[in-house]
């Protein structure tokens, strides 16, 4: 309130009408307060938020009055779910796409931008026989996609379109451009024709990614940063949570203050490490080389970033092949200066890990002011050593004291605070160790080959007031020998720097320091071992070592400072006398030129670099702080420990591992949300309601999806409110499985009023449908038992299962008592997709029509199919004859299509309904009829006119023998105009079988055209009706956001249902006692051979897809 | 305790956006109908009715917006149908409201309705309102209270 009272004091002086949306708005801000009433109990409804504004779910979901709903919902909307410009989208309509030769125009629209989803200009055009649409983004370029299939038929079914007549209440005003204003807004021409209703988001797939133990990632936890490996970092974690996936037993814990490099738009970010796990892994891993030089090794099922027609998408890693555009990180910098801070190290912290003889060779000197508690336990009295101002290390550590103090070793005189400030110096000096020094016995040493070098070092030392020596060895480079036993100490048990060569590394935390002392350090490598090598066409900066993890650790840190490298491996067998692999960094173009401007390099190196002005970016692709790599080598491996895995709270569900690649974070099922969405049975109430005050038709179908709903205990409950509250049909969209297993389920589910199963089925083979082809005839043989019908929904692929179409029909005439239809999606492409992966995967409604023809053998042509508006003077006639709106599917013709077909009995041969009613003409004359009624004809005469005539759109030669039977087919068909009721319907459909099509959009081919004709609409949880392809589409402002913020966390649900995981609830399958049935092979008989291939294969089928197989 | 009976949510005035005026000729056979809207507004001053001028623009965001505020409810036509129309003549007037204002569209059915109607958004000191006249009797009725002639 206090917000909107400044709000409204500044803007009063512009104008007038202002001042009046000031008084709305306060008028409205108080009636958002207003108590509601729970059973004379008074309600307010702000308790019902916590402070992030999330709905306290566990609270709300106590309420069973549905009005405190609608007044959270309004809240909710008002304050974070309603689309706002700039934040949720952006409009740039300024740029006209173009047609180019060979095009024709079909239509103008409005779409989106496939990358930023800003709402852009579009046309639909001819070429090549196909329709296509286009559009231009200012900043992400042209993008253009398959819209049909086939050009002739789109112009053929063009003639079907007609609009319904929308809402006559619309639920919110027109403020933002389609589709970010839902809604439904005055826009929309459709009223629902389908409600979607969401009663749980939990499913049952999901598949483990895993790293091995060795491989490396970037974590901050605590005040810690650095690379550590996943068995580092597991040692600090219980895995006190048990899961088992895919009938792999693995382990998690969840940690409170762990984070890892993710994804953000482009840009390096931290983010929250949501669990951590691990499993056990006895097979294959692979390390997958990049051409620029990175490496990752990765079990064969994690997936990786692809970067490809400017769009990232993920890929198994045993899916890559050579040349496969992977993502990499080039720049860290916005991430890590967020924790450069480090300019200090304790040393006694670090020389906790010395061995004890060492332990009792240090001193602590100035040790007057400590103070112990634990004085009397020692040996000998902390006065003593007090007394002579000096004590043992081991000492300090028994008794385990903090304070600063200054340590030396043995009795030398060289002596270092215990709170060693990292001086660029010192910084520098460990650059030239790790560069080209080496540890002995007593000291350590560094080669020297420049005389600037030498003096360097020398003057640091002399600086540190360390002791030195250089030997001098013929024909060998000078040695600078440092004679100090506490400095070789420093170097390997506080900075952490190992031993041998192959295995030298920077300092543990080196991202965490300041800047200046990452430049010191990187001068110190550069001028010690590093080159510059010029020649007439090259000119780079490089630096080599045998050491694989140096490399990546100078990676990081020049990634750190915004410099790119690339890394080149030389295979020992190619140098002579080699024993290791020689690994280089090269640094070239304008990243040279930055690094020679922020490093402190020796003048040798300098001498070569003049005149840098004109060096060009390195040849790579960048986008933010990525770059796009190329695979060049994938190389398998045996591994046999464990594998670990994050879980990571970011919207690309990624993280940076090995040398920089962007990888998918594990995601498991309903956890993959990090939430629950399960409303209750009052708020599920609230929605229905919600979209039965739709005027003039309320919504009178209802599907039931998820998730899986069948894993709601109380589906039934909400079957029997959806029909009290007047849903006439209600369908529920299920994988089946419970079916399969619980006949007496669909019985329950059809008497509490279920009319028909909405059963996903891509295919008669396992191969194109792993998803449920061992229920499926199982599942079948319970509907029959239950009497209850089901439409079977394909999702069509151009490359997986386009060519089992007709095989489907068949399947589905086979068992016709029980499948009503057969409804075809051709696939919607969720999140970014490349252009290759489009083109083999993407498929139209023409194609799926054509390839049933071919695959039918010309019994159900092309021309029998109609588009959904077609439907649409039936409903207007209906309308004219009863005076009443009546319900009318009127989505864009270019949505969906549809034809009925019936098998004769007699011959077998498969009849479409339009092959013997001459639809179009009937279509013609019930509009003729509607015109006649609209200028005050006789309603029953125009009735009485059609029964007549009826006769006459019929071909009787061509009309199936069941159908044929005293006119059988007269009789529904007058049922349908004289009754035009739901149960005439339903005498139609038991005589045939339905074949539908319906392509729901994606943002490739995404129209607003097609979006605000939409009749098929999800309620939000907050009560608004979202068309289906805005819902999906924009997940991001509409589904995920809304079902988040009414969500509830796992282990809340978890509590609240007496779980210890979602993973308990995982389905597994049984193939051979499944294939073992008799009903199993009866249904697949002439489809599938289930002989023809193994079990193992079918395992892998079955394991692949996310369903774990057992056995008895 | 049910407040708002004819629509679920709370009407989402959040954007203010400027007053336009439009003439369009529109035919379009997808949806089978065609239409010309002309319009003229009025401001009310000195204790009467006067009509004003507005300022001719360009068609842009914050004008489409308005149409489709005003238009897309009652004609069922949306911007994205203008641009798709094989008449779609569109010309817009901006005004800018110092005192009560009434914009008067006239819509002339030249196809499925082959009748007139008119469409009035006002500003007034109690808000904004926005009405469909297509009642032969009320238009004279609304005309006749303005102290104007029909259009």
């Amino acid at each position: 309130m206090k917000n909107l009272y400044i709000f409204s004091l500044l803007m009063i002086p512009f104008r007038n009408n202002v001042f009046y949306l000031y008084v709305f708005i306060v008028k409205r801000g108080v009636q958002m307060e207003t108590l509601a009433e729970d059973k004379g109990k008074p309600i307010n409804i702000r308790d019902f938020f916590d402070e992030n504004g999330k709905v306290k779910y566990t609270l709300l979901a106590q309420q069973d009055d549905t009005h405190v709903y609608e007044l959270v919902g309004k809240k909710v909307i008002l304050d974070m779910l309603f689309p706002k410009r700039g934040r949720d989208f952006n409009i740039k309509i300024s740029q006209y796409p173009s047609l180019k030769e060979g095009e024709t125009l079909i239509t103008k629209t409005l779409s989106v931008c496939p990358e930023c989803k800003s709402l852009l200009r579009a046309i639909v055009f001819e070429r090549d026989g196909k329709i296509w649409i286009r559009k231009v983004c200012p900043e992400h370029g042209e993008f253009e996609e398959v819209y049909w299939g086939d050009a002739e038929f789109y112009k053929l079914k063009s003639k079907e379109a007609a609009d319904g007549r929308g809402i006559e209440n619309p639920y919110v005003d027109i403020v933002n451009p389609c589709p970010f204003n839902c809604g439904l807004c005055g826009r929309h021409r459709s009223h629902t024709a389908l409600l979607n209703l969401v009663v749980t988001n939990r499913c049952h797939l999901g598949c483990w990614y895993c790293l091995p133990s060795e491989e490396e990632a970037v974590f901050k936890i605590g005040d810690e940063v650095g690379l550590y490996t996943f068995q580092e970092m597991a040692s600090m974690f219980n895995f006190e949570n048990k899961v088992r996936i895919d009938g792999f037993s693995g382990e998690y814990s969840i940690p409170n203050n762990l984070y890892a490099l993710t994804y953000d738009e482009g840009y390096i970010r931290w983010g929250k490490v949501t669990k951590f796990l691990r499993r056990y892994h006895k097979g294959k891993i692979l390390n997958v080389i990049t051409k620029t030089g990175r490496e990752l090794k990765v079990t064969p099922e994690h997936k990786i970033f692809l970067f490809t027609d400017r769009s990232l998408y993920k890929k198994k890693a045993e899916d890559l092949k050579i040349g496969d555009k992977i993502v990499l990180a080039w720049n860290n910098s916005s991430a890590i200066d967020l924790v450069e801070d480090l300019d200090e190290i304790d040393i006694l912290e670090g020389l906790k890990n010395l061995p004890y003889d060492e332990k009792e060779r240090m001193y602590l000197h100035e040790i007057k002011g400590l103070n112990s508690s634990s004085e009397d336990g020692c040996g000998e009295s902390i006065s003593y050593w007090k007394s002579v101002d000096t004590m043992p290390l081991s000492t300090y550590y028994d008794l385990n004291m903090n304070t600063n103090v200054e340590l030396c070793r043995d009795s030398t005189t060289f002596r270092l605070s215990s709170k060693l400030k990292i001086s660029e110096e010192l910084a520098k000096l460990i650059g030239y160790f790790i560069s080209d020094g080496y540890y002995t016995y007593e000291d350590i040493r560094i080669k020297v080959g420049k005389r600037e070098v030498e003096n360097d070092i020398i003057g640091i030392l002399e600086k540190l007031g360390c002791s030195y020596n250089i030997i001098r060895t013929k024909n060998k480079a000078k040695q600078i020998v440092i004679e100090n036993r506490l400095i070789r100490l420093l170097f390997k048990y506080v900075f952490s720097i190992p031993e041998k060569a192959y295995n030298k590394r920077l300092p543990k935390q080196f991202l965490r320091y300041k800047r200046p002392l990452k430049l010191a350090l990187l001068s110190g490598i550069f001028n010690g071992n590093g080159y510059v090598v010029k020649g007439k066409q090259h000119l780079y900066i490089g630096f080599d070592s045998i050491s694989k993890d140096l490399i990546r650790d100078i990676l990081y840190l020049l990634s750190s400072l915004g410099v790119f490298a690339r890394v080149y491996k030389v295979d020992k067998r190619k140098m002579k006398d080699a024993n290791y692999e020689h690994y280089k960094i090269h640094i070239t173009g304008k990243d040279m030129v930055k690094l020679v401007n922020i490093l402190y390099l020796a003048l040798p190196h300098l001498s070569k670099l003049n005149r840098l002005d004109d060096r060009e970016e390195t040849r790579i692709f960048r986008f933010g702080d990525f770059f796009v790599d190329e695979v060049k080598n994938i190389i398998y491996e045996d591994y046999n420990n464990y594998v670990y895995d994050l879980e990571i709270e970011s919207d690309e569900h990624s993280f940076l591992a090995g040398d920089g690649l962007l990888i998918s974070n594990c995601f498991f099922y309903a956890q993959a949300a990090g939430y629950v969405y399960e409303p209750s049975l009052t708020h599920i109430k609230f929605m229905l309601e919600s979209a039965r005050r739709q005027k003039p038709i309320p919504a009178k179908a209802v599907q039931l999806t998820g998730g899986e709903p069948t894993m709601r205990d109380d589906l039934l409950e909400i079957i029997r409110m959806a029909r009290e509250l007047g849903y006439e049909h209600i369908q529920l969209n299920t994988t089946g499985i419970r079916f399969a297993y619980e006949p007496e389920y669909a019985k329950k589910v059809r008497e509490a009023g279920v009319n028909t199963i909405y059963m996903s089925f891509d295919g008669v083979t396992p191969y194109t449908n792993p998803k449920n082809h061992w229920e499926i005839p199982y599942i079948l043989e319970s509907f029959r038992q239950a009497r209850l019908g089901a439409v079977l929904v394909p999702t069509v692929i151009g490359n997986i299962n386009l060519n089992e179409v007709g095989d489907m029909v068949k399947f589905g005439l086979r068992f016709n008592d029980v499948i009503r239809g057969v409804n075809f999606q051709p696939i919607s492409l969720v999140g970014r997709v490349p252009i290759k992966e489009r083109k083999k995967l993407r498929v139209t409604i023409p194609d799926v029509i054509k390839n049933i023809e071919e695959q039918t053998n010309g019994q159900i042509r092309m021309i029998d199919w109609y588009t959904v508006p077609i439907t649409i003077p039936i409903s207007r006639f209906v309308e004219a004859i009863t005076g009443k709106p009546q319900f009318t599917i009127s989505n864009h013709f270019a949505c969906g299509a549809a034809t009925y077909v019936v098998q004769d009995k007699h011959t077998g041969r498969i009849i479409a309904i339009p092959q013997f009613i001459d639809v179009y003409e009937l279509a013609s004359y019930l509009n003729e009829l509607i015109d006649y009624i609209n200028k005050g004809g006789i309603r029953k005469l125009a009735l009485l006119k059609l029964v007549m005539k009826l006769n006459k759109f019929i071909d009787w030669k061509m009309v199936p023998e069941q159908l044929r039977k005293r006119k059988r087919l007269l009789w529904i068909m007058y049922k349908m105009f004289a009754k035009h009721d739901y149960e005439a319907l339903g005498e139609f459909h038991f005589n045939s079988l339905f074949l539908g099509m319906m392509h729901f959009m994606d943002r490739y081919n995404y129209d607003v055209a097609r979006v605000e004709r939409c009749d098929i609409h999800y309620v939000m949880p907050d009560g608004r009706l979202v068309p289906f392809c805005t819902f999906n589409v924009f997940p991001e402002i509409y589904r995920d956001k809304a079902q988040k913020i009414y969500g509830m966390s796992i282990s809340e649900y978890l509590k609240m249902n007496n779980m210890r995981s979602l993973a308990e609830e995982r389905y597994k399958r049984n193939i051979k006692k499944l294939e073992s049935g008799e009903i199993y092979r009866k249904y697949y008989e002439g489809f599938w051979n289930p002989d023809s291939i193994s079990y193992k294969e079918k395992k892998l089928l079955s394991m692949k897809f996310g369903i774990p197989v057992i056995e008895d | 305790m049910k407040t708002e009976k004819d629509y679920i949510f709370p009407k989402l005035f959040l954007i203010i956006m400027s007053v336009y005026g439009f003439y369009l000729n529109y035919e379009n056979s997808y949806q089978r109908f065609s239409f010309r809207i002309s319009h003229k507004a009025f401001s009310y001053l000195e204790g009467k009715w006067v009509e004003v001028e507005g300022d001719s623009v360009e068609l842009n965001e914050d004008s489409i917006l308005f149409f489709e505020k005003i238009f897309s409810s009652i004609l069922k036509i949306a911007y994205v149908d203008i641009l798709n129309a094989e008449t779609g003549e569109l010309n817009i007037w901006k005004y800018e409201p110092d005192h009560d204002l009434k914009i008067i569209h006239k819509v002339l059915w030249k196809h499925l309705k082959d009748k007139v109607s008119y469409i009035i958004y006002s500003i007034s000191s109690g808000g904004e309102n926005i009405q469909n006249l297509d009642d032969k009797k009320k238009i004279e009725s609304f005309f006749r209270e303005l102290g104007i002639p029909i259009l």
